[in-house]
């Protein structure tokens, strides 16, 4: 029973290896800073704090409140799920203390062939409630101009919600990627597998 | 009934700036009765700002505009029905004449399980920030992302069937509506902080707007032209007014005759228009019956309105399960807190859950 046990834990343990061989979370695009980002007030109903851990709203929000910035382009196709989806696994790493759920809209924006803003696609979110920054997943919503995403170059947050007391600091894009598996992991894998059979053979 | 000069052209479609002669009941009260459908107008004010400080007012568009001429009928009986199409064998409508992104146009379903629902018929492309979708051809309309996209995927399963009667409405847009500095005297700059600005909420998603001088654009990356994004009538706005004088509106058109049928967020924001060209109370509009809706002692945990009045105060109102209440000490009894034509309705709900709800409002008169 012991053993089973043991051997168990060790194929748990391998599998665990596995999952946290490549960190499934990526920054995509630069991390916000004010050397990274340029403020778009064209674009803009309401002006952050920029600084060096990202960019801050601390206000009671007003329904419509936005910001756009923009940045160095940045090709984002390896994260495109499909041309009919568009871009699924996308979010922010930000912090985020509400009253309540704020709800916000993303649209990311790239530079066309003819060197024009277009929306690439928009996104749904909320406000997270926590001040230790983590990944805040994106709805997927409708999709754009998809040739312009090997040059995403900014993009405009837009508030969905009023009267609400938020503090929140977005500090980069990032995308929920599948990991592929490295040397060690693959090591691991043959290791549990062996395991596994041998426990199999003996029970 | 529509004033005789307006029959000429489909410009007239659009909000008149100027108070026209109109007969007809200027419903000032709750249970008026007419012989006939009746038109009228209803005046919307947009109140000043101080000219460094922007003051919000919360506007709609009530009434339904006729006054337009089109080749074919402007009403008639269903005879097809897709998930996003309305087919009418016998409209002769011209192809892409309902479709133009510059002059959009509503069809009303008039009766049948979803009379009330009133959609938008996509724009044949998106210029100007029109909804485009497939063009109207001479028996045919589609529905625009407008409506699909508040829950809306499928006509029939919204109760649309063949043998429904339905009539065509001229739809706003934000030049015809709010016009520009030399028509109306909105206030145009090259940024939000400088003009007049304007924000939509589309199926959840707020958009700001301003007149940069040339024309109506997105507050967004690249000022996209925006003169074409439509005004729903069933939708209302949030005017912010950064000049110092108020903004008088005259919304003419006729009278709405059945009750209406509209989608409301099950969270979030949406922004209602008062619809109806009479006041109206928090009781009588039954917020408080829309599936899902939030009630609930306390207005932390409860789902909520926000009125402006004409003097420009914003209140919060929740539904405690018996009637509604102002956030305020004592939380006061509000059921009879006046909802004034051409107002705007903001409701706030919790929570985070997807989908849309139907809101199904009786006619609060008799015609």
């Amino acid at each position: 029973m012991k053993t089973t046990k043991l051997k168990s834990s060790l194929i748990a343990l391998a599998i665990a290896f596995v999952a946290n061989t490549n960190a499934a979370i990526v920054n995509i695009g630069p991390s916000f800073n004010t050397s990274t980002v340029n403020y778009e007030a064209s674009g803009s109903t309401i002006t952050p704090a920029v600084g060096a851990s990202g960019i801050n709203v601390n206000k009671t929000l007003a329904v419509g409140d936005q910001f756009s910035y923009t940045f160095t382009p940045s090709d984002f196709t390896s994260y495109l799920t499909s041309n009919s989806l568009g871009f699924t696994t996308l979010g922010f790493a930000m912090t985020g203390t509400s009253a309540a759920p704020a709800a916000f809209s993303l649209d990311l924006y790239g530079l066309t062939a003819a060197s024009e803003f277009a929306v690439i696609q928009s996104f749904t979110g909320f406000v997270p409630t926590s001040s230790t920054s983590a990944f805040v997943a994106l709805t997927a919503g409708a999709v754009g101009d998809l040739t312009a995403i090997n040059s995403v170059v900014g993009f405009g947050f837009t508030f969905n919600v009023g009267d609400i007391a938020v503090n929140t600091t977005l500090n980069s894009l990032q995308a929920d990627v599948i990991p592929e598996p490295s040397s060690a992991s693959l090591l691991a894998i043959g290791v549990a597998g062996l395991v596994a059979l041998r426990a199999r053979r003996k029970s | 009934m529509q004033v005789d000069s307006m029959k000429e052209t489909t410009n007239m479609k659009k909000l008149n700036l100027s108070l026209a002669i109109l007969v007809a009941a200027v419903m000032a009260g709750n249970a008026q009765t007419a012989s006939t459908e009746p038109v009228g107008y209803v005046n919307v004010k947009i109140a000043a700002g101080t000219g460094t400080a922007k003051k919000v007012s919360y506007v709609s568009l009530p009434l339904l505009d006729k006054g337009f001429s089109i080749t074919g009928k402007t009403q008639g009986t269903i005879t097809g029905v897709t998930s996003t199409t309305i087919t009418d064998s016998t409209a002769g409508w011209t192809a892409g004449a309902l479709s133009a992104p510059a002059t959009p146009f509503l069809i009303g379903i008039k009766s049948g399980t979803a009379t009330g629902r009133i959609f938008h018929v996509a724009s044949s492309a998106s210029t100007g920030g029109a909804v485009s979708g497939a063009a109207n051809t001479a028996t045919t309309v589609t529905i625009s992302s407008l409506d699909t996209g508040s829950g809306i995927t499928d006509l029939a399963a919204a109760g649309v069937a063949v043998g429904d009667s339905y009539e065509i409405y001229a739809c706003d847009t934000l030049s015809s509506a709010l016009g520009s500095p030399s028509t109306t005297g909105i206030t145009s700059g090259a940024s939000v902080a400088v003009a007049d600005s304007v924000v939509l909420v589309v199926n959840g998603s707020a958009v700001t707007y301003i007149h940069n001088g040339t024309r109506w654009s997105k507050v967004a990356l690249g000022t996209p032209d925006a003169s074409n994004v439509p005004l729903l009538p069933y939708y209302g706005f949030a005017y912010s007014r950064l000049g110092n004088t108020d903004i008088n509106l005259t919304a003419i058109g006729s009278v709405p005759t059945t009750a209406r049928k509209l989608q409301i967020k099950n969270s979030g924001v949406s922004l209602l228009a008062q619809f109806f060209p009479v006041d109206s109370t928090l009781q009588s509009i039954a917020l408080q019956n829309t599936p899902g809706w939030v009630s609930n002692a306390t207005a932390a945990s409860a789902d909520k309105v926000i009125l402006v009045n004409s003097a420009g105060v914003s209140s919060t109102y929740f539904y405690n399960g018996t009637g509604w209440r102002r956030v305020a000490l004592g939380t006061p009894a509000a059921d009879t807190t006046a909802i004034p034509a051409g107002s705007m309705i903001f409701i706030n709900k919790l929570g985070t859950a997807s989908g849309y709800s139907t809101l199904s409002q009786a006619l609060p008169y008799t015609l």
